[in-house]
């Protein structure tokens, strides 16, 4: 009982002092809101060119090309963000020389690791929930029927995927400094297979047996029809199980080599390096 | 109770120097920080660490801190292992660094305070007491809701200092603290040092410096360390004795010709005898002699013979930064 209530008194400070960073930088802050408008305006009218157009792969999501690419690029942020919160969170400690102050306390490194990187979820929540909102309101997406529970399971699978992937690169940019290269790369290899811009059944049929092995094709697959068809959390078994197991098998292979990347740090002395 | 136990504390940082010495198997280069190093400290003290830039000082601290892995030998705090029972040694550590970028400086020192004091704290209700008990110590009352990007360097120090009192810890660990100061903010941060931080803490204080004057003003013993060896221990008034190669004397005397005063160097045990007039057949003589052969004596029976009148005859007092000097100066002429 005391160990929660330590951690989520952590995981607060650490909410609390990003969101106090954030708005810190008030003209940057209010350009990730409102730049949520206009991507969702792109988005529909990059729909609107292929409306009418019999896609095939688009069968699925009643050819509403608008609807699948909002919701993709939308919810790939989990992705980026997850990927990238916790290498910007120990880059930024390196080079604020705050790793150091951190490392001193007598509190696991992963929990200073994982409390960094609320803040940027829930800011990722907030702007997800803008593009639906813009979406609908303004462009007529059609989530009349989601299923929000099965949405939130989705959700919360999905950034514990994510994040368990942010960590194991973290471990690198701790090591090495720079975890950005591999972030763009696992980036850039997540979004071409997992189904962001376009369906992932029109890739070569061996990309496609590859996609699979990808959470974020089980989890953009999850969400729209979750959204978009009102599917259930019975439904949506496969993919649930598949981001489940994904968890089961990533989260401890992060937490692992954060552990042997501090103890690593610790040996050469580049704790305070960046 | 012993506070720090080191045995043999050695760290040694390889130097891979890129790709091509991995594919050609050269050895990575090799700097031995600290060099089996023990030291014991004793709980209750301010203990100084002097030594030069690069001589292994906070090489030292960043192991009794939990920071930096030993490669030999091994140390305890407060009887807790530094490599497997780290946790518990974080719990009885404060680390103050001169580092002035370790804060958060778009935020308050107070939200500042309040982010650590959640890291280090039992209860932020506690928490919260504490940061206004060690604001009004401090004299931070004022600043402590203006961003910290407000503060001046003096603050900021102020700021480490508060931050690594946070926890009470049972050990202070400050790293050269007074780095950046001016001679007035340096003066006021030891006189806080000493005055309150260390009667409120009651704990340990290892207090880095690479200035032997400030260890001088507020430890209760100093430890010098030069090439990750120490190379001296002991209290600052110790430190005189332990450097006493020479010393110097000041003997005003009269009814002497000058040039007789320089046959005073022919005398075993006199170094160097230097003599200027300080009013009509009155001449100060500045005589350095060699320690280990006291010749004082023999000088004086020499001045007595010519028949010369000893007005004054007074040892020159040591300066605590030159003996600090003289002995980083032999251990380096010394074989290891």
């Amino acid at each position: 009982m005391n160990a929660l209530r330590r951690w989520t008194r952590i995981a607060w400070a650490f909410t609390k002092r990003d969101f106090l960073l954030t708005i810190s930088y008030k003209a940057l802050f209010l350009s990730q809101i409102v730049g949520v408008v206009f991507w969702a305006a792109i988005f529909y009218y990059v729909g609107d060119v292929f409306k009418g157009v019999s896609a095939p792969a688009l069968r699925p999501y009643k050819g509403n090309y608008f609807a699948f690419l909002l919701i993709g690029i939308a919810f790939t942020d989990y992705l980026t963000v997850s990927l990238a919160s916790f290498t910007n969170s120990i880059q930024e400690s390196q080079l604020m020389g705050t790793l150091e102050i951190l490392l001193l306390s007598p509190v696991r490194f992963s929990t200073l690791l994982i409390s960094s990187s609320l803040w940027p979820s829930l800011f990722t929540s907030l702007r997800f929930l803008l593009y639906l909102l813009f979406g609908t309101l303004l462009f007529g997406l059609d989530i009349g029927n989601a299923n929000p529970l099965a949405a939130i399971v989705v959700m919360l699978l999905s950034i514990l995927c994510f994040s368990s992937i942010g960590i194991m690169v973290s471990s690198v940019t701790l090591v090495f400094k720079r975890g950005v290269p591999v972030n763009y790369l696992i980036g850039g290899v997540f979004s071409f297979l997992g189904g962001v811009a376009f369906p992932s059944e029109v890739l070569p049929s061996w990309l496609v047996k590859l996609s699979s092995y990808i959470p974020l094709t089980h989890s953009l697959t999850a969400m729209r029809r979750a959204l978009l068809d009102g599917y259930g959390v019975t439904q949506l078994l496969p993919e649930i199980g598949a981001l489940a197991l994904f968890a089961i098998v990533f989260i401890p292979i992060g937490l692992y080599l954060v552990h042997w990347a501090v103890r690593r740090i610790k040996t050469v002395g580049t704790v305070s390096h960046y | 109770m012993t506070a720090i136990d080191a045995v043999n504390l050695t760290k040694v940082f390889r130097h891979q120097s890129g790709w091509k010495s991995v594919l050609t198997r050269t050895p990575p280069r090799q700097t031995v920080a600290v060099d089996r190093l023990s030291l014991q400290i004793e709980s209750g003290t301010i203990f100084g660490i002097l030594g030069p830039n690069g001589a292994g000082k906070t090489t030292f601290i960043k192991m009794i801190c939990s920071l930096l892995l030993p490669t030999g030998g091994e140390a305890r705090v407060f009887g807790h292992d530094v490599v497997r029972e780290s946790t518990l040694v974080r719990q009885e550590v404060g680390l103050v660094t001169s580092d002035e970028r370790s804060f958060y400086w778009r935020l308050t020192g107070r939200q500042n305070m309040e982010f650590f004091a959640s890291v280090y704290g039992p209860s932020m209700r506690q928490m919260r007491r504490r940061i206004d008990e060690i604001v009004e110590m401090l004299d931070l009352k004022e600043y402590i809701d203006r961003r910290f990007n407000e503060y001046s360097t003096g603050m900021k120090q102020k700021m480490a200092i508060a931050r690594g009192l946070l926890s009470m810890p049972r050990l202070l660990v400050m790293d050269e603290p007074t780095k950046g100061l001016d001679p007035l903010a340096r003066h006021s941060f030891l006189s806080l040092m000493r005055d309150r931080i260390a009667g409120t803490l009651k704990g340990t204080i290892v207090f880095c410096t690479n200035i032997p004057s400030e260890a001088a003003e507020v430890c209760d013993r100093i430890a010098i360390i030069n090439h990750g060896r120490i190379i001296y221990s002991g209290t600052p008034e110790e430190t005189e004795i332990a450097t006493d190669r020479h010393c110097t004397y000041r003997i005003v005397v009269r009814g002497i010709e000058r040039a007789e005063l320089s046959r005073l160097e022919a005398i075993q045990g006199v170094e160097a005898c230097t003599s200027q007039l300080v009013r009509h057949g009155e001449y100060e003589v500045a005589l350095r002699l060699d320690a280990s052969r006291p010749a004082l004596s023999d000088a004086l029976k020499f001045l007595g013979r010519n028949g010369c009148e000893i007005v004054k005859c007074a040892r020159e007092t040591s300066d605590f930064d030159e003996m600090v000097r003289d002995l980083m100066h032999t251990s380096q002429e010394r074989p290891s």
